[in-house]
């Protein structure tokens, strides 16, 4: 069964003349377990298609459904890591805090409310730093709490939006396996927005190509490497090459083709 | 070297405040004016007066209403402040009316309330909350538009409702600006507070000041005024420190550090 599902997502900002669309019936789907990434063109609606598809955001037309239930308002079963870890997270409260104040929300008891908040700050390793507050802690550290406090809320979905932009290179390969291995132990499903298109792949079973704006879905490319994924051996495999360019020709193709191939900088 | 250097500094306005105090004493002692009398006169006065039973019957009620009113301004500034920010509708609707009534003079607010609420405590508390309001309504207006769409954004998918999102996101983000619009609104509390009394009382400490002055009590005149003084200086320590610590607790300054 499909979590996600998103049908001919309209949206535009403005009215008249000026309207401009972002959203241009966009179809992505995700099934219960997957992981798919999807990358697209930097200033592309990315931003705008996460906040439709968690139901911060109302759209034109189309639909989309997470459970089989159609989306008006964030679900209960979604969570969500964002980019900006700084402004996310609540800076006047501890670690710990932050992690456990949406299970208030959710009507759990104290006790279950500490087992949770216990265990997903243990696996994401930072137990030791429950009562700092998260502007005392580095990037990354501020976005394992992110993900603790996403955890810690047991989504069935978890919607990441470039979650380790703004992370140095190695903290964010540290980043990308704790996402992996976390992902195969609770058995979620997560749909990981990125323009980093070598994380796209290596994290993947499914890379989503969005175009620029207006935003449509213009290829969708399986990633059948072996899991589980490994930052050398996997980098190292040819067909990680191979999926890498591919993923790029589709990226560019039809867009002004850049004279440079970028690198895509980590940030 | 230093360390003399760090006294000083810390000394220097307690040196300036004695040096003060000093010409006061040595200018008044000489001088034969009825409007200035010695400063040991004053200090008498201050004994005499706020020593004694005068100190419940004639300064507190003026600071019990000037708090009430505070009190009043402060509920009222956040609670139609976090309104007025959070909704593009009713921002729309109220910002002329606010700029009407941001610009009258708290003072002249007196005449029309005496009319209107006649001369009791009432009216007081009334004019000291509604002269004082607008400092703290228009900072929390502010202070709420400032929160950022990603904070309100993982508080609502995080399942906080309106209610959970004030209290945990809006209201702590507001805070520094939210105090800055207090510590403006304390100095028109202290001038509503005296002007009030001057109108249609018979206790209160402005009330002290206009008595005692039109019948010729120098002295005590100036040992309220000496009073007011000494807590409008209390207050403004006590709002700073509290200012102090908001900023430390719900400021972004952490954020920037980061």
């Amino acid at each position: 069964m499909d979590i996600l599902e998103v049908k001919n997502l309209v949206k535009s900002y403005g009215h008249g003349e000026s309207a401009e669309t972002v959203l241009d019936g966009l179809d992505i789907s995700v099934a219960d377990g997957e992981f798919v990434t999807i990358v697209g063109p930097s200033g592309c609606g990315k931003t705008t298609m996460l906040r439709c598809m968690s139901g911060l955001l109302p759209f034109d037309s189309g639909g989309v459904q997470v459970s089989g239930e159609q989306v008006t308002r964030p679900p209960e079963t979604l969570g969500v890591v964002f980019q900006d870890y700084s402004r996310s997270l609540l800076p006047w409260l501890t670690v710990a805090r932050n992690v456990d104040l949406p299970l208030r929300y959710l009507g759990l008891s104290r006790a279950e409310r500490a087992v949770r908040t216990d265990e997903a700050l243990q696996s994401v390793g930072l137990d030791r730093h429950r009562g700092k507050r998260p502007w005392q802690l580095s990037g990354g550290m501020q976005q394992r709490v992110a993900i603790a406090r996403a955890l810690a809320y047991r989504p069935k979905l978890l919607l990441m939006d470039e979650p380790f932009a703004s992370v140095d290179a190695q903290t964010r390969s540290e980043l990308e396996d704790l996402t992996l291995a976390l992902w195969a132990e609770h058995g979620m499903t997560i749909a990981f927005i990125t323009h980093d298109i070598d994380e796209a792949v290596y994290l993947g079973d499914r890379v989503v190509v969005l175009s620029s704006t207006p935003t449509r879905v213009k290829r969708e490319i399986p990633v059948p490497l072996p899991r589980p994924r490994n930052q050398l051996t996997t980098k190292e495999l040819p067909e990680f090459a191979e999926l890498r360019s591919e993923v790029l020709r589709v990226l560019f193709k039809g867009d002004p083709a850049p004279t440079v191939v970028p690198n895509f900088p980590a940030s | 070297m230093s360390r003399i250097h760090a006294w000083l500094r810390r000394l220097s306005p307690l040196l300036v405040i004695a040096t003060v105090v000093a010409i006061w004493y040595l200018v008044s002692r000489s001088a034969n004016s009825l409007f200035f009398p010695p400063l040991t006169d004053v200090l008498v006065s201050f004994r005499e007066l706020w020593f004694s039973a005068t100190l419940l019957d004639q300064a507190l009620p003026s600071f019990i209403r000037a708090g009430a009113g505070f009190a009043i301004a402060l509920v009222g500034g956040v609670v139609m402040g976090t309104a007025i920010g959070l909704s593009p509708l009713i921002r729309q609707l109220t910002t002329a009316q606010l700029e009407f009534l941001r610009s009258i003079p708290p003072v002249l607010l007196i005449p029309p309330s005496l009319l209107l609420l006649g001369t009791g405590t009432q009216m007081k508390i009334a004019v000291i909350a509604l002269a004082s309001v607008w400092p703290i309504l228009l900072a929390t207006i502010d202070g709420v538009r400032s929160v950022e769409t990603v904070r309100l954004d993982s508080a609502r998918v995080f399942g906080l409702g309106a209610a959970g999102r004030v209290r945990w996101v809006v209201l702590p983000t507001a805070m520094p600006r939210i105090w800055s619009g207090v510590r403006a609104c304390v100095p028109i509390v202290f001038v509503v507070m005296v002007a009030a009394d001057y109108y249609a009382s018979s206790d209160g400490i402005g009330y002290m000041i206009s008595q005692t002055a039109t019948s010729f009590r120098f002295s005590e005149m100036w040992a309220s005024v000496l009073l007011l003084g000494i807590f409008g200086a209390a207050v403004n320590l006590a709002v700073m420190r509290a200012g102090r610590w908001l900023d430390h607790t719900f400021g972004e300054f952490g954020v920037r550090a980061a």
